[in-house]
């Protein structure tokens, strides 16, 4: 499965896609319908940086992304991001579900 | 940073350009500890500011910096956060954020594929201020194919969520989203843009005003009170 991990401080169009391609690369596949975020370290992720992370792996037929550890503040900005992709990804959230 | 700006258009239309020193010698220093005259150098711009001893200024100055690149950005950013983080965390994550929108929003739509940063912390008086600017085509080219026809248009068009120069239907969301984000931690934001400007703080439509001589590319600038 493929699995990124998200640094603390992620900011840029160009490193959501670098992170997106070098963990296919890893994975070594290109399509993938799920795979798995985790976003415990991260202290801030620009909109345009979620944003370009959710475009990505929807180019690489991603449809769900488990989200491991995140906050508040970037799921809201992952559900908006999906979102855009008009409902083709899907956010699942451990912690959406922890604290349902 | 709206003098090196105007310096760099200055100097892209061909003509020569000497900048003096302020008399004053405090804003001279000032000027030289923010990296004024290094970018006047690289821009090879001839000054008369003296050479001032680099030394540590500690937490309290991003100097001036040209962002070339994502790389670039992302290393200012993380800057910025840093210095930020030491008077409160949720102000320096909004930072953060900015710094990355209204950087790659300079290299994507300026034309000149550059911008500059720089921030500064005021602890004596809890503020924070950054600016971030380019000296290029400004607002109202970038948007004026999506309905712009004034540059006060045109800024207001920028911080509508979706409005984008690009014809990508999920972009266009930075900016308006830094704004919500300055404003959430009492920050205002400032948007500059050839004869136009609006300061907006809270959910409306900003106050306007008027630049005196144009503003070259686009300006961004923001301050906060902090704790």
């Amino acid at each position: 499965m493929v699995e990124i991990t998200l640094p603390r401080l992620v900011g840029t169009r160009d490193a959501a896609r670098e992170l997106v391609e070098d963990a296919f690369r890893r994975a070594e596949t290109s399509n993938e319908e799920r795979i798995r975020l985790f976003a415990r370290a991260v202290l801030s992720a620009a909109p345009s940086f979620v944003d370009e992370l959710v475009a990505s792996l929807a180019r690489h037929g991603v449809s769900e992304i488990d989200v491991f550890g995140d906050s508040e503040d970037l799921l809201s900005k992952l559900d908006d991001a999906a979102n855009r992709q008009e409902g083709s990804v899907r956010i699942v959230s451990g912690s959406r579900l922890t604290n349902a | 940073m709206a003098l090196i700006v105007k310096i760099e258009a200055i100097r892209r239309r061909g003509d020569a350009v000497t900048v003096l020193a302020p008399l004053s010698s405090d804003v001279a220093n000032y000027l030289c500890r923010a990296h004024l005259p290094l970018a006047l150098d690289s821009l090879g711009v001839a000054h008369d500011f003296g050479a001032v001893g680099e030394h540590f200024v500690g937490d309290a100055l991003v100097e001036l910096a040209r962002v070339d690149d994502p790389d670039s950005i992302n290393g200012l950013a993380r800057s910025v956060y840093k210095h930020a983080a030491m008077q409160d965390k949720d102000m320096a994550v909004k930072l953060h954020d900015a710094v990355c929108e209204a950087g790659e929003n300079a290299l994507a739509h300026s034309r000149t594929g550059h911008g500059y940063v720089m921030a500064q912390r005021f602890p004596r008086v809890n503020k924070f201020e950054f600016a971030i600017g380019d000296s290029g085509v400004g607002l109202l080219t970038t948007l004026g194919p999506r309905g712009a026809q004034t540059y006060d248009e045109a800024i207001l068009l920028a911080v509508t969520p979706g409005v984008t120069a690009t014809d990508e239907p999920t972009r266009g969301y930075g900016i308006s989203t830094i704004r919500q984000g300055l404003d959430s931690v009492g920050g205002t934001l400032t948007i500059a843009s050839g004869d136009a400007y609006r300061t907006f703080s809270g959910s409306d439509q900003g106050q306007p005003g008027v630049v005196v001589g144009l503003q070259e590319g686009v300006l961004l600038y923001s301050s906060i009170r902090t704790r």
